[in-house]
């Protein structure tokens, strides 16, 4: 185990917490470039060597795997059971980890029919030494997670593995439940709406699935239920003297295996997360209602200007001025100048940046945030700073109280508290260096197991949305005269079910998969891959799943893949592209998007955005494919820029705020 | 476009239900600084110093440990919200940062037991800080010693005393006398001041002498803080250019109310150590040369020179410094005035203006507009002196210091500038406007530095010098007889100076003159005679005529004649007559009188200068010291071949009031130390009449260069000369 704990520089305990995890490493600016320098040399340099140890490691492996074929399933219960003591005793050495995963290998192959190919357990191998496996999408990644949970859990170490959504970890849990089983390990599920009760069991398997939020809130709810008295001495004293000390959730940050690591450690690592909690009545109702009166005497563009990169707005000296002049005579927090212009901000914002059906719904009578990245309605989740109620008043529901926070963590924060951290994914090459200096994982890139047959069939930019959809039906009823099934990913909701619209104009019959239809997500997934079949998915929807390919369209030429609009970093493009060509499986994607897309709006000067719809125009109305390519990577390099500064201020002033607030005592 | 800072924190739920209060050590005065009212509070343990605006005060003074901060925040609110248009009133984050501050100074105590690792944790940054710091700056290592607070208040009664009022007129009847004297006897302390202080001997008994007077300095400070009731925990020795010297922590006093006390107690060092000089003058004075004189001599140096040179001096972080700050309420010139530039820069050039504009009022931004620059450069000029100065002593620890200087000195601040404006979130909205304009800035500087011309002139010192021929020499080797012309007679071309006699060559003309007769005679007989004869004869006629004729020429050489007009001058006229001259020596000079004839300027060029002189010369003047203000346009006609050591004049040495230093062994004082190069300048005709030998000051104007390669020739010069490679 020591070795393990050791492996991240200077792992310390954590003081004055209940369970154990890991202190916050104390890094400075130096070292984060340093080490960030380092990766990018490092994969080139080490890359080799890193492989060349896990493939025999893998070998191996292998080698343990001779013996147990023999063994019948209560035999390998027994093997497994034997491996707990020395895994126990001298931790995870090569030779005990690689029966460890020859056994959960053997498992998987008993109760699944599914044995890890080498480059499997060469992925699982990294893992275990507490990298990041860089794996080709649909080369397996869940059955690969299997490999080091087992010898984990064998080592008696609690594992969690993270997951991005409920579906994803539900079906993992279910998948690998027997297997795991078969090795007498227990496994949990977290679900969302259990009751704590629930959490505290799955929490106390051997391996624990649940989703990145889940865990973090519950973290948080063990923080805020112990309040100060949370060290686990004073928790002991506390016990002794007959007190009853709070029940907890988790049992320590052991082990962490993170599906999707670069959507959890990157992508959502730019808000922290927030547990709150209302009381009930808003402080003052009619605030909300003035401002967003007040606001209406301002003027755009003289009054406040509007930044649409970052979708917010600031007062200009001339609106502070007019917004005084309208405060004039009003007590309370009018008075203030700050508040009251904090007030106008945000009342502006409600205005402008926050819409009905994007960022929000209204249902029953409340606002309900709608999550941009997946699409779906998050309920119990409101906007901070009184922006949410500013929002209720914009239409015109129940203003609720504004709900306090109780407590509050990054991910940057809280996964560099696991002993051990690692994880998969299939596209981390751009954030390696950033991987490595904010959690100290390294990045192992795994070679395919079958080679990749994926077609890119170029990128395609036209002027606007209506050529764009124009375009995407008629690639989609190209492709469908092939027999082959086609993808289409949109960006929102709303365009999905357009899309599904214009192509039953078309007569083309197409399934619409997006957040509204999640409970048919898996029978929509399982048919995707018919020939002539046509998929409509908001990008999120479907991450994880195998598209299996009939075998006519495997002869056809696989699945094809059209992605309408680029998203803000290539990785998830190509996350979306990897639903084709899977394991071996032919297959070919395209980018069929438009220049009066979010992103490029967002992030191409509007002159050129100008000057290229004209040459889009000369160009029979398709941008010659380099220009489109050179657009394409200035938008999501600005873009990609944008993200990682509001990542890196993120840190920062969590960092910064830790250590302004240590008068208030540790934590969350 | 300002962001406007948030008035409500997401943090805040950290801090809401915390009940604090001041701890009971914080002693809370109000001041007036610049007319507008601060709180300070001192922190009576550390004597640490934090000052407050009063919103910030409200809030801390509200704050009574039964009340939350949430609660305290919003009576403070309320009660601002009418004043001032709600300017005031305090945002959540900036309450948090304010009681951040309080904690990190320990001023804060809460209801919460509390938190021994971060108390550990903070305890271990601090001193690395410490470490950070004197590694930064290892010009100025600081080791701590001693608290000196018991000893200072056990000797309180006796010394208190001299730092009130009654020690302020002590002090001015030591002052007075003591500077009446050092009037009286400038010339004598000042006489070769030079060689005197570096002396080996004296260099021993400064090492000596320094310490011990700063000591008592610093305990200056300790006393005067002291008496006014501040505490002084800290004194140590401070390695100020590797020389050891005490300091004293004396920042208790930024708590005194009455700004005179502060500058009270940031004079009190050098008050002391001008009184200690005071006294070492009587002593100076009084007693004859000797040991006791000697240290005399250094005690007044050490006490008074280098205060005066760098402790008054405000540009430094010295006693000068704080006494400025004091004196115009300003505290923390330094750091504002920086932060002022900062502030201006981010909001002229780069369209960012900080959330929250520092309060500075019209005056002190005059000051921080002034103080900032003047300071910087002043500093890197100090850190290079010393540097370089370090560099010649010890070559290999001066080079690794002056490299570490330049490092911390330009090349961190520079760094840390550059990522300001490429990667800090403050600047995103702006970033490439930030970015082009320190480029452009970058570029144009870099571009006026290396590419644009700019005028080069290098000056030189001369004397007066005279034409070849206003020069009159001896024609012909002999013993004067006597002068044909008064010294300060005028000449016309041509005129007799003076006669000389040569025996030998009267006797040999006479000789000649007989021989030429005689052969004169013979010639006719022989053409008769014998024709072949007569051919030889002839032949030995002509020698014989034209060794008379060059006789004679000598004969007529013997008399000097003067081949220019002009006034006559001799160097010793009543020592020429009966002296052997050989041919070519100097008899006298025929002066041109003012406006007449050319005259020359002989300058001295240093090995420095002399290829730009030769190479890249468009044009000279001269300015005449009798004459500075008009400048001649002169024009160079000869260089004398080949660099030597000889000066043309005593005048142009050191000792002589000219640039170059001379060799002590050298009786005729004009050998050089280092190479000295002769060139000859032609002053214009209507050049005002200057006495041959009277010093010129010369400036060579030079084909324009960029100042890049200017430095950089100089830079090289330098380095070459001092490190001696």
């Amino acid at each position: 185990m020591r070795r393990a704990a050791r492996r991240r520089d200077g792992a310390t305990f954590a003081v004055g917490t209940p369970y154990p995890e890991q202190a916050d490493p104390k890094w400075n600016r130096v070292d984060a470039a340093l080490t960030g320098a380092w990766t990018g040399l490092s994969r080139r340099v080490l890359g080799p060597a890193m492989r060349w140890r896990l493939r025999r490691f893998a070998g191996l492996v292998g080698a343990q795997g001779g013996a147990l074929a023999d063994l019948d399933d209560a035999g390998l219960r027994v093997r497994a059971d034997a491996l707990r003591a020395p895994l126990v005793r001298h931790g995870m050495r090569a030779e005990l980890a690689a029966e460890a995963f020859a056994l959960a290998r053997e498992a998987s192959r008993r109760v699944l029919g599914l044995r890890h190919h080498d480059v499997q357990v060469m992925g699982g191998a990294a893992m275990l030494r507490g990298a990041l496996a860089e794996m080709e999408t649909g080369e397996g990644k869940t059955i690969t997670a299997l490999l080091p949970s087992v010898a984990f859990a064998l080592a008696g170490r609690p594992v969690h593995v993270v997951t991005v959504n409920d579906y994803l970890a539900a079906r993992d849990a279910e998948q690998l439940r027997p297997v795991l089983a078969a090795l007498g390990i227990s496994t949990g599920l977290v679900v969302l709406d259990d009751p704590p009760a629930e959490h505290r069991a799955a929490y106390a398997a051997d391996v624990t699935y649940c989703t990145n939020k889940d865990l973090v809130f519950d973290y948080l709810r063990d923080r805020m239920a112990l309040g100060a008295r949370r060290a686990r001495g004073r928790r002991l004293v506390d016990g002794l003297m007959g007190g009853q000390p709070a029940p907890l959730l988790l049992r320590g940050l052991h082990v962490a295996i993170v599906d999707e690591a670069d959507s959890v450690l990157i992508d959502e690592a730019r808000t922290p997360l927030i547990l709150s909690g209302g009381d009930g009545a808003a402080e003052e109702p009619e605030l909300y209602a003035e401002a967003l009166a007040l606001v209406g005497g301002l003027e755009a563009g003289l009054d406040y200007r509007m930044i649409p990169a970052e979708r917010s707005l600031h007062l200009t000296p001339r609106g502070r001025g007019r917004l005084a002049a309208l405060a004039e005579g009003r007590g309370g927090l009018w008075a203030v100048r700050r508040a009251r212009e904090e007030l106008a901000e945000q009342a502006l914002s409600a205005q402008h940046w926050y819409h009905r059906g994007a960022q929000y719904v209204v249902a029953e009578g409340k606002v309900q945030i709608v999550d941009e990245f997946t699409g779906r309605i998050m309920p119990d989740r409101s906007w901070e700073r009184g922006l949410h109620q500013m929002v209720e008043a914009k239409e015109a529901v129940e203003i609720t109280g504004r709900r306090r926070t109780l407590s509050r963590i990054t991910y940057q924060r809280f996964f560099r508290r696991y002993f051990h951290l690692c994880g998969m994914t299939g596209t981390a090459a751009e954030v390696a260096g950033e991987l490595r200096w904010v959690f100290g994982l390294r990045v192992a890139r795994v070679a395919t197991h079958h080679p990749l047959r994926r077609r890119n069939t170029g990128v395609r930019v036209v002027a606007d949305a209506e050529a764009k959809w124009a375009a995407v039906v008629r690639e989609v009823a190209a492709v469908v005269a092939q027999r082959r099934a086609v993808l289409v990913g949109t960006r929102s909701v709303a365009a999905s079910q357009l899309l599904g619209e214009r192509l039953a104009a078309a007569g083309l019959a197409a399934e619409v998969l997006n957040a509204e239809r999640h409970a048919e997500e898996a029978g929509i997934v399982a048919q995707a891959g018919g020939a002539g079949r046509i998929t409509v998915a908001t990008n999120m929807a479907g991450r994880g799943t195998d598209i299996k390919l009939d075998p006519a369209v495997r002869d056809a030429g696989g699945l094809h893949v059209i992605l309408t609009e680029f998203h803000e970093s290539p990785r998830i493009d190509r996350q979306l592209f990897g639903r084709g060509g899977r394991q071996g499986d032919p297959g070919s994607y395209v980018a069929i998007v438009a220049l009066d897309d979010e992103i490029f709006s967002r992030f191409v000067p509007a002159t050129w955005l100008a000057s290229l719809r004209g040459m889009a125009a000369a160009h029979g109305g398709v941008l010659p494919e380099r220009l489109g390519r050179w657009v394409r990577w200035w938008a999501q390099a600005a873009a990609e820029r944008l993200n990682a500064g509001t990542r890196r201020n993120t840190l920062a002033n969590d960092e910064n705020t830790e250590r302004m607030l240590a008068f208030s005592g540790r934590g969350e | 476009m300002a962001e406007a800072e948030p008035f409500l924190s997401a943090s805040w739920y950290r801090v809401r239900h915390l009940r604090l209060q001041l701890r009971e050590h914080a002693l809370v005065r109000l001041h007036r600084y610049r007319g507008a009212p601060w709180y300070v509070i001192t922190d009576q343990l550390s004597g640490r110093v934090h000052r407050l605006a009063p919103p910030a005060w409200a809030l801390v003074a509200a704050m009574d440990g039964t009340r939350t901060v949430d609660e305290v925040w919003r009576a403070c609110s309320a009660e601002s919200g009418g004043a001032a248009g709600g300017e005031a009133a305090l945002g959540q984050d900036q309450v948090i940062a304010l009681l951040g501050q309080l904690h990190a100074a320990d001023l804060l105590q809460g209801d919460a037991p509390p938190d021994t690792a971060e108390l550990f944790e903070r305890h271990v940054k601090r001193s690395r800080q410490k470490l950070v710091q004197n590694l930064l700056n290892p010009m100025a290592l600081r080791i701590r010693l001693w608290n000196p607070d018991r000893f200072l208040t056990r000797l309180l009664p006796w010394v208190g005393p001299l730092f009130g009022r009654w020690g302020l007129a002590l002090w001015l009847a030591l002052m007075v006398p003591a500077l009446v004297l050092v009037a009286e006897h400038w010339p004598d302390l000042t006489a070769n001041l030079g060689d005197r202080v570096l002396a080996e001997g004296n260099l021993a008994l400064l090492a000596v002498v320094l310490p011990a007077i700063k000591l008592l300095h610093e305990l200056g400070h300790g006393f005067a803080v002291r008496r006014r009731g501040g505490a002084v925990h800290d004194m140590g020795v401070m390695f100020l250019v590797l020389l050891p010297l005490p300091y004293v922590d004396a920042s208790a006093s930024s708590g005194f109310r009455s700004r005179w006390d502060r500058v009270a107690v940031g004079a009190a060092g050098m008050m002391v150590e001008l009184a200690v000089a005071a006294l070492a003058t009587f002593v100076w004075v009084s007693v004859e040369p000797g040991f006791a004189r000697a240290v005399a001599f250094n005690v007044m140096l050490a006490a008074g020179v280098t205060t005066l040179l760098f402790n008054a001096n405000p540009l430094l972080r010295y006693d000068g410094y704080y006494i400025l700050s004091d004196l115009i309420e300003i505290p923390n010139l330094a750091r504002r005035a920086t932060q002022y530039w900062g502030q201006l820069i981010e909001t002229h050039l780069f369209a960012t203006p900080p959330a929250q504009a520092h309060p500075d009022t019209p005056g002190e931004r005059a000051w921080f507009l002034f103080y900032a620059p003047a300071a910087f450069v002043y500093r890197q000029v100090v850190m290079v002196g010393i540097a370089l100065f370090l560099a010649a002593e010890y070559f290999t620890l001066g080079v690794a210091l002056a490299a570490w200087t330049l490092v911390t000195g330009v090349v961190l601040p520079l760094a840390k500038a550059v990522r300001h404006v490429v990667a800090s979130p403050r600047l995103r909205r702006h970033r490439v406007r930030a970015v082009a304009i320190t480029t452009g800035f970058v570029l144009a500087l870099g571009g006026l530095v290396l590419l644009v011309p700019a005028p080069l002139h290098t000056s030189a010192q001369g004397v007066i010098w005279l034409p070849e021929a206003a020069i009159v020499r001896a024609g012909a080797d002999g013993v004067v007889t006597r002068l044909l012309a008064r010294p300060g007679a005028t000449l016309a071309p041509g005129d007799a100076v003076s006669e000389s006699e040569d025996p030998f060559l009267r006797s040999r003309i006479a000789r000649l003159a007989g021989r030429v007769a005689e052969l004169e005679a013979r010639l006719p007989a022989e053409r008769f005679t014998n024709r072949v004869e007569a051919a030889v004869t002839e032949t030995e006629l002509a020698q014989a005529r034209a060794e008379l004729a060059r006789a004679m020429t000598r004969k007529e050489g013997l008399v000097a004649r003067s081949r220019a007009g002009g006034v006559l001058a001799l160097a010793r006229p009543a020592d020429l007559p009966g002296r052997f001259l050989r041919e070519g020596d100097v008899i006298g000079y025929a002066l041109p009188p003012a406006g007449e004839g050319q005259r020359i300027v002989r300058a001295a060029i240093g090995q420095d200068d002399i290829d730009l002189v030769r190479t890249k010369l468009r044009g000279v003047r001269v300015k005449l010291a009798g004459h500075l203000d008009t400048a001649l346009v002169a024009r160079l006609v000869r260089e004398v071949p080949g660099g030597r050591d000889e000066l043309p004049s005593k005048a142009l040495a050191v000792g002589g009031g000219g640039p170059f230093a001379t060799d002590p062994r050298d009786q005729g004082g004009t050998r050089a130390l280092s190479r000295v190069f002769q060139v000859d300048l032609a002053l214009p005709r209507d050049a005002p009449a200057e006495a041959f030998g009277a010093r010129a000051y010369v400036r060579f104007d030079h084909a324009w260069e960029p100042l890049g390669r200017q430095l950089w020739r100089r830079l090289r010069q330098l380095l070459l000369s001092r490190l001696q490679t």
